[in-house]
């Protein structure tokens, strides 16, 4: 069974509890009554660093009330009105859950009963999970379709193939602060900005000849002594089982420059 | 009332509303709904949504006008109805607009976009 089919049965059930997720990057996803009530992974900002970024509320604020009955204090000292806090945290959830339920989402294991304490602001059904993680995965392959760059440390070209260009402001916060270094999840946490616009928004870019890439680091080559044995006849499955050792060849991948090529040709047409 | 069910609720009592929604536009994700939507489809007015305000945030003429302006609002008129799409000032990192969709009889252009503002300060803080 798949993980979103395993959330899916869970959230129909009416399940409360914490659906912990294994693999890379990790998290962990707070269910209240089959609603999604929260969400935290590890590489993402979560509410408190959106908030103390933006400067809304303070550090000190944050640290001060981040316990049990957050949402309470929050909203009833002030600090924020109860539409902020639903939308901070409705966009924090859907933005980890996005990332804890990618590619590299090892197993679930559920705790139930589990909570958070700002799991019950705003609960998003499943079904609407479901699309917007959908939503978001084709408007990044629509962007530019290797993942790659998500996790490369980005840095801006210097000279733009262009004569005049047009940034939003995640964008031009994205081009200020690539270092070469920093991959756009660093990014996102350091701004304090959505990890998916973020994202999206590097892609963009590098679409857009602006942020590039370093060259990819592909495993060293294989020693030549295991190429030779390469050659010896096979022990193993037999060629074209499903268990067959399957030929990579990293070094055939098609490079950033190419795809860029590609791309430009086919916006021509 | 400063909830986002609270303010879909007030924009609604506005003169001519026929439906109110909150679009987050970094995706297409409707947020929530009071009232009729265009098309009675949510996922798709959401969509268009985003659409439309990209094509207007990614158009430097529009999107970079001098002294600390910014987008506040687009108006669509269609012969049946107004669409105001008033954008969140929200403080922190978020990309959302309230649409309104307004009878073209009964509904009134200025009072709703004086209406609009002022529901949406008091959802900002």
């Amino acid at each position: 069974m798949g993980l979103l089919e395993e959330l899916a049965q869970l959230c129909t059930s009416g399940a409360t509890g914490a659906a912990h997720l294994a693999g890379r990057p990790g998290g962990t996803l707070y269910l209240v009554a089959g609603l999604l009530g929260y969400a935290t992974c590890p590489a993402v900002p979560g509410v408190g660093r959106l908030l103390t970024a933006s400067g809304r509320i303070s550090s000190e604020t944050w640290d001060a009330v981040s316990g049990p009955g957050a949402a309470e204090e929050l909203t009833g000292g002030g600090h924020l009105t109860p539409g902020e806090l639903q939308l901070c945290v409705r966009s924090a959830t859907i933005d980890a859950a996005y990332f804890v339920l990618g590619p590299g989402a090892g197993p679930l294991g559920f705790v139930p009963e589990s909570r958070h304490p700002l799991d019950n602001v705003l609960g998003t059904p499943f079904p609407v999970l479901e699309r917007e993680l959908a939503r978001r995965s084709s408007l990044l392959a629509e962007a530019w379709p290797d993942p790659a760059v998500d996790s490369a440390p980005l840095v801006p070209v210097s000279r733009i193939p262009h004569r005049r260009v047009t940034l939003t402001d995640v964008q031009w916060e994205l081009v200020a602060n690539a270092d070469g270094r920093r991959s756009p999840l660093d990014l996102a946490c350091r701004l304090g900005r959505s990890a998916f616009a973020v994202t999206l928004d590097a892609r963009r870019l590098v679409a857009a000849g602006l942020l590039s890439a370093p060259p990819r680091a592909y495993p060293p080559a294989a020693p030549v002594a295991a190429l030779l044995a390469d050659e010896l006849p096979r022990r193993g499955p037999m060629p074209g089982s499903p268990w067959a050792r399957r030929d990579v060849r990293p070094a055939e991948a098609p490079s950033t420059d190419v795809l860029l090529r590609v791309r430009a040709a086919l916006g021509k047409l | 009332m400063r909830d986002i069910d609270g303010l879909l609720r007030q924009a609604m009592t506005i003169n001519g509303a026929r439906g109110a929604s909150l679009i987050d536009y970094t995706t297409g994700l409707p947020v929530d709904t009071v009232g009729a939507v265009p098309g009675n489809s949510p996922e798709a007015t959401a969509a268009g949504t985003a659409e439309l305000m990209h094509a207007m945030l990614d158009t430097a003429a529009f999107a970079s006008a001098p002294g600390g302006d910014d987008l506040e609002d687009i108006v669509v008129t269609a012969a049946s109805g107004y669409h105001v799409f008033h954008c969140l000032p929200v403080r922190f990192d978020s990309r959302l607009v309230l649409h309104l969709w307004l009878d073209r009889e009964t509904g009134n252009i200025a009072l709703t976009r004086r209406r609009l503002r002022l529901l949406i300060e008091e959802l900002v803080g």
